[in-house]
């Protein structure tokens, strides 16, 4: 928690006490970049959305909701919301008098008692579930009219006119020609009698309702037969349910077959990932329908952030000068300010200085070394000269030039260097040929070997924020509050410095895994398995000659051994259940993160570390160096913590 | 006393007592030769799991006792198995009470996971089930439930429904039935136990009034929570789910450490003192007797006829309570809620967290016998209510 009152970092956008004003001035437009795929099928396939905790899933859908729509519509042409305004238009949810889409949101959270209810059959426990949940909606879809129409909720519903709605069974004991107070009334009691039926078993009302078809509810949320002031309020529902992961397996199933048999469109579903096999909610029932049938979308956040790396940095850089505008106290115009995103340029001299005496005589006999030195120097002066960069960083990219060459030079002592590289004969386009990674690789070993801060500035905060936007939100908290107290009684504001930010990184990274790991089951076990893994990715990381550049920062399980640990039958051994409950822990509270991947002819399951545990080991902040593990030495790194021995299964 | 004020009845009467007296008390009821026992306790790791029942028994051997143990399966994955070697050792020592004093021991089983996840927690509801389906409960004349072992997923709902079927009897009967509720209590041992794997929170099934109905969603919501040490992590998932216009905290005072509600404060004051909402602090901290559940029950229901008096211009609101304090004082929690749902205000409610498991600190584990503890004994319902 900050210690600064109003930290514009310390709060979750999607936190319901942000006002819809706050909250729609701090949403970044870009975000929405994501929808852009899935634009044609948008309002006509149910789509789920996944991601592990703090991506983003409900302040995403907090952003259709009609409070959100009817602020941003009101406010349009005021500059802070414009551009959001423009990026919700493409998706057609305007029209020329406010939002044309009604948002009904609800979470899922404890429907899953239902199912524990072994006093009722399963035809009864599902009646039930789906009769809270449409009563609920209707609710809810009573709310978003009061809202697009501008009055009081639930107080002034009765200025709500509904009308003779086609297709609706009249013996279904929903009210038609009426009020939208009548049809309140009328939800409540259904809510109501299910949540009885759910605790008590029996109704406590005295008439009771007879639980309509749950399609025939849905004939309900369509646009003609609603009006208020004689005028239409919508034109058509969005339905979003949060927390889908909390519904039982039984639950998912009869829900995702109910939206894919009927060719419900426009429902959102949000499920939140913490399991080994990312098992997505119409997974459930897709076995059992046929190829014709399966029109449902995808979105996994985290994936999507990941494949998309330049624009993840560009929209959280971008919420976070959102949310620096709402500190007046300060006022700055981009969080960067805020950071000294470079060491000085006398750093940087005095390392090259000290990098030529070490690494010139090495290369000195190695002519294809010497050559891309002598080749590459004024290439980077003419480079930095002609794009007009500040002189500083010539003498970065000097240095790490010449650190890559080291690098490429202990490669060859090991026999590892492309023999292309090595030939006398290099040309230019051999030279720019030299992967970045390992320039990545060199910058690191450089500031690592001259302690050097290695993790400060801006764009390795993003990097450092491990796709997740709430992990940037708490970093960014905690340098603005360093940032704050620094320049409490100061006239002129001066910047963190990279070691300042630095040690403050350092400092969340171990209070992450403490605070994490300490809430957690097999501490002890957790503890040993993340630090084996940091050790060994440190081992790896810190060879001469940058194997995996520029390092590795994580460990790598076969598909085949994933589903030996799912399986559960009598034969499954108590380690693997054990390793299982444990990986489950981390993966569930984002200290490890999954990607599947295909290397050497295989499948594999890559559990890196959450970047901010990198900063704890000293290690590379890119993805993509991993080493291959078997269960076994996973199971021994939590018994006995890490050993070379068994190292690579 | 008259039937109405039975609705409200701990505000004006009630009976509690402990150490010294905990002993008299139970040799001057248990001289009635015709009672006929039921001692209720759960199956866990904490070792005043059968300090109650032991203590009973040393004042009294010749009243007729059944024991029913609640055994909560927590899964297979559960952080407490760390200490199974402790619920053994508990559970042995159980048996050879009950075998000394010639006792009948009927086990009951609670799932307390709806899956291997642990996420999904369903013994509140499982405890419930048990406890309104099946009434072997009834067939006794005093009954009393020992809760030094148990959790409150697990107290709460047992409690709420003995006091339900014990005072709809005694309503209607003239030889009334008793309920009792035992504690051994120790703020030291407490402190030592610390949760594992904090679920999310949730209105307490059964307990949770009109807090989980949509339809009264708009109602604005004022939390009380009990605070105790070590429960931040507890007091933020709580936070979230109930969103409160306004926070009333209930410190524990007088307490035998007349430092120990400021030490909460201490632990708690980031998040009171940061609060965004700017409430006023002078206002918003009360203070209940650390060991008398009576007094928090009547200091909740004044705060909340307060609350409701004042918004009921503004269509009333919601009030939504949470322990995260002793067991003792937790009782208050309960009652309050029991109270209110008999007179049908359904606008209070419990909001709260579960727990995977438990761990214990080595401190304790290595020399529990070097920790006091207190014995309480709290009437409930039965004789002294109706004389």
């Amino acid at each position: 928690m900050s210690i600064y009152d109003n930290n514009p970092f310390s709060y979750k956008a999607s936190n319901k006490n942000i006002s819809d004003n706050q909250f729609l001035s701090l949403f970044e437009p870009q975000a929405l970049d994501l929808l852009i795929n899935f634009k044609n099928s948008l309002w006509q396939n149910p789509i789920e959305i996944n991601s592990v905790p703090g991506s983003g899933k409900t302040t995403f859908l907090r952003l259709f909701t009609p409070e959100s729509l009817v602020t941003l519509y009101q406010n349009r042409n005021d500059e802070i919301y414009n551009e959001l305004f423009k990026k919700l238009s493409e998706f057609n949810i305007f029209n020329t008098k406010g939002p044309k889409k009604l948002g009904i949101y609800t979470s899922m959270a404890n429907y899953y008692l239902i199912d524990s209810n072994h006093s009722l059959n399963e035809a009864m426990r599902n009646t039930i579930f789906f009769s809270l949940l449409m009563s609920r909606l209707v609710i809810s879809f009573l709310k978003g009219l009061c809202i697009l129409s501008k009055i009081n909720y639930p107080s002034e519903l009765s200025d709500i006119k509904i009308l003779n709605i086609a297709n609706l069974n009249p013996e279904s004991g929903i009210p038609i020609n009426c009020t939208g107070e009548d049809l309140f009334l009328w939800a409540s009691k259904m809510e109501k009698q299910a949540l009885d039926l759910n605790i008590y078993g029996f109704s406590k009302e005295k008439d009771e309702l007879r639980f309509p078809h749950f399609l025939e509810i849905l004939n309900l949320f369509v646009s003609p037969y609603y009006l208020y002031n004689k005028r239409l309020i919508f034109e058509t529902v969005l339905i979003m349910l949060d927390e889908v992961d909390t519904l039982t397996n039984n639950q998912i199933t009869i829900l995702s077959r109910f939206l894919i048999k009927n060719r419900v469109s426009n429902w959102w579903l949000s499920k939140r990932i913490e399991a080994l096999d990312k098992a997505e909610i119409f997974k459930h029932y897709s076995g059992t329908i046929s190829k014709k049938e399966r029109d449902f979308e995808t979105i996994n956040l985290d994936d999507y952030w990941y494949n998309n790396k330049k624009l993840f940095n560009k929209i959280v850089k971008s919420i976070a000068n959102r949310r620096i505008k709402e500190y007046p106290q300060k006022p700055l115009s981009r969080f960067s300010l805020c950071l000294q995103n470079n060491l000085s340029t006398d750093t940087w001299m005095g390392i090259y200085d000290n990098l030529k005496k070490r690494i010139i005589p090495k290369i000195e006999n190695i002519d294809s070394l010497n050559n891309i030195y002598k080749k590459k120097i004024p290439q980077i002066e003419k480079e930095l000269k002609k794009s007009q960069k500040s002189t500083k960083n010539i003498y970065f990219e000097k240095s790490k030039l010449l650190r890559t060459i080291e690098i490429l030079y202990d490669r060859k002592i090991r026999g590892s260097f492309q023999t292309t590289l090595i030939d006398n004969k290099i040309n230019d386009e051999e030279i720019r040929g030299i992967p970045s990674n390992i320039g990545n690789a060199a910058v690191m070993k450089i500031c690592f070997e001259e302690q050097l801060p290695y993790y400060f500035g801006i764009d390795r905060v993003v990097q450092i924020a491990s796709n997740n936007i709430e992990q940037f939100l708490y970093i960014c908290e905690k340098l603005f509050d360093e940032y704050l107290t620094k320049n409490l009684l100061r006239e002129h504001s001066v910047v963190l410095t990279p070691d300042i930010q630095e040690s403050i990184i350092k400092h969340l990274s171990n209070d992450f895994l403490q605070r994490n790991i300490l809430n957690l089951a097999n501490e002890i076990e957790l503890q040993n398995l993340v630090d084996a893994i940091g050790k060994l990715s440190k081992i790896e990381t810190d060879k001469p000659n940058a194997p995996y550049a520029p390092g590795v920062n994580g460990v790598a399980i076969s598909l085949i051994d994933v589903e030996r640990l799912n399986r559960e039958n009598v034969l499954t051994r108590s380690d693997d259940k054990k390793l299982r409950s444990i990986l489950h822990s981390c993966l569930s509270s984002n200290i490890l993160e999954q990607r599947q991947v295909r290397c050497k002819g295989s499948d594999w399951l890559v559990l890196y570390l959450n970047r901010l545990l990198c900063v704890r080991f000293g290690l590379p902040l890119d993805y993509g160096g991993y080493r291959e593990v078997s269960l076994r030495t996973l199971q021994n790194w939590t018994k006995y913590g890490f050993t070379m021995r068994g190292k690579g299964g | 006393m008259s039937s109405l004020n039975l609705n409200y009845k701990w505000r004006s009467i009630n009976f509690m007592c402990k150490n010294e007296k905990f002993d008299i008390f139970w040799k001057e009821l248990l001289k009635e030769s015709k009672r006929k026992l039921l001692f209720i306790l759960g199956k866990g790791l904490d070792h005043r799991m059968c300090m109650g029942l032991k203590k009973i028994l040393t004042v009294d051997t010749n009243t007729k006792i059944d024991c029913v143990l609640i055994n909560y399966n927590e899964g297979d994955n559960s952080p407490s198995h760390k200490h199974d070697d402790l619920i053994t050792k508990n559970y042995k020592q159980l048996l050879s009470l009950l075998e000394q004093n010639g006792i009948n021991i009927i086990e009951k089983d609670i799932e307390m996971i709806e899956d291997e996840s642990g996420r999904k927690r369903s013994g509140t509801r499982n405890i419930r089930e048990l406890f309104m389906k099946d009434l072997f409960y009834m067939d006794y004349s005093d009954i009393i439930i020992d809760i030094s072992a148990m959790p409150y997923s697990i107290y709460f709902p047992a409690i709420q429904i003995l006091l339900i079927k014990l005072e709809g009897y005694n309503m209607s009967n003239t030889i009334k039935k008793n309920l009792f509720v035992v504690i051994s209590e120790s703020p030291k041992y407490d402190a030592n136990i610390n949760s594992k794997e904090i679920v999310q929170a949730q209105f307490m099934f059964g307990l949770e009034g009109n807090l989980d109905t949509h339809s009264q969603s708009h109602l604005p919501k004022i939390w009380l929570p009990i605070l105790g040490e070590k429960k931040l992590v507890q007091f933020k998932e709580i936070q979230k789910l109930v969103d409160p216009i306004d926070i009333c905290y209930i410190l524990p005072f007088p307490s035998k450490n007349p430092r120990r509600g400021d030490s909460i404060f201490l632990e708690f004051k980031e998040i009171m003192l940061n609060d965004k909402q700017k409430r006023n602090l002078n206002n918003q901290i009360l203070y209940a007797a650390e060991q008398d559940p009576f007094d928090l029950y009547r200091i909740l229901l004044n705060t909340i006829e307060k609350y409701e008096n004042t918004l009921k211009l503004l269509c009333g609101c919601q009030c939504v309570i949470s322990a995260l304090s002793s067991k003792i004082l937790s009782l208050g929690v309960l009652l309050t809620v029991y109270s209110c749902h008999k007179n049908n205000k359904n606008n209070v409610g419990i909001a709260y967290t579960e727990a995977k498991g438990y761990n214990i600190t080595d401190e304790v584990l290595n020399n529990p016998n070097n920790i006091e503890s207190e014995h309480f004994a709290i009437w409930l319902e039965g004789e002294c209510y109706y004389k």
